[in-house]
């Protein structure tokens, strides 16, 4: 049974993923981060399409399960390309797109195979399994990802505010994700707080990037020296 | 080709690095954590 907070965090998931399109549309910059306006309204659309099925068939029915992880999984490679069009970004100059290209490729077939050797025991649900495994194991990959885009903003002196803003939040978000792993982990009796921080992390995305593509400036740069501390 | 190479090289080591963190992370915890989009996470049907 759902409570009054479950339903109002529903509804503003819906409501902050709306935001960020819009703001990107408002903004003109739909069409330069494509990737990650794609990934909301896909978001958006399996926010709605969740809360159809749920009211249709009900939280415990079959259909809202499979819908669920199905649905994630999805959302979880769409995010996981919206990652590497960042990459494109911030390496764009260097002439990498082919290599990009060929990495992200290889990585997410790496890791649908990892996937499949760590269900493979499994002996029902095989590509149920497979899909809430893939999903897990993309999200510790992005983390990665993100760590290593950081690490090559730093290195180059990358200046773009907004394109800071941008990787930033989905460091933050990738890594509010693995703590939230490890306090499961952790403490396992606090299963239900757990369960609305997993929710209020999935909201942070779209806060972070609706408020970057609203009130900063394509344009805005930031000093490099602001950006990293240099030891004297 | 050397280029390539590094794609691959970079790739693989990314794998095992999340997948090294995903080992330190999980340890021996089963409970799936999926927060793409909104909506309450159902648990998963083979518990």
């Amino acid at each position: 049974m759902l409570g009054r907070v479950d339903y109002f965090l529903w509804f503003l998931t819906a409501l902050l993923e709306l935001s960020v399109v819009v703001c990107a549309l408002a903004r003109g910059s739909f069409r330069r981060y494509l990737a990650l306006n794609i990934y909301m309204l896909g978001s958006l659309a399996v926010t709605i399409l969740r809360y159809w099925v749920f009211s249709h068939y009900g939280f415990t029915s079959a259909e809202y399960l499979y819908f669920y992880y199905y649905s994630g999984a999805l959302l979880t490679v769409g995010l996981y390309f919206a990652l590497i069009t960042l990459y494109s970004f911030v390496l764009g100059e260097l002439q990498t797109g082919q290599s990009i290209r060929l990495a992200a490729i290889v990585l997410l077939a790496g890791t649908a195979f990892f996937s499949y050797l760590v269900i493979q025991q499994s002996t029902d649900r095989l590509l149920t399994r497979f899909v809430v495994e893939l999903s897990q194991n993309l999200y510790f990959v992005g983390l990665v990802l993100t760590y290593l885009l950081w690490g090559a903003i730093l290195k180059l002196r990358e200046t773009r505010t907004q394109l800071i803003q941008l990787v930033l939040s989905l460091g933050l978000y990738f890594s509010a994700f693995a703590a939230t792993y490890a306090v499961r982990n952790l403490y396992p009796n606090l299963h239900m707080i757990s369960g609305y921080v997993s929710e209020l992390i999935a909201l942070s995305l779209p806060v972070a990037w609706a408020y970057t593509i609203w009130r900063v400036s394509p344009e805005a740069r930031l000093a490099p020296s602001r950006l990293v501390v240099v030891p004297r | 080709m050397s280029r390539k190479l590094n794609s691959l090289l970079l790739a693989m080591l990314v794998l095992t690095a999340g997948m090294g963190l995903k080992t330190i992370v999980k340890a021996h915890s089963n409970a799936p954590v999926v927060v793409a989009a909104g909506g309450p996470q159902p648990p998963t049907p083979w518990k």
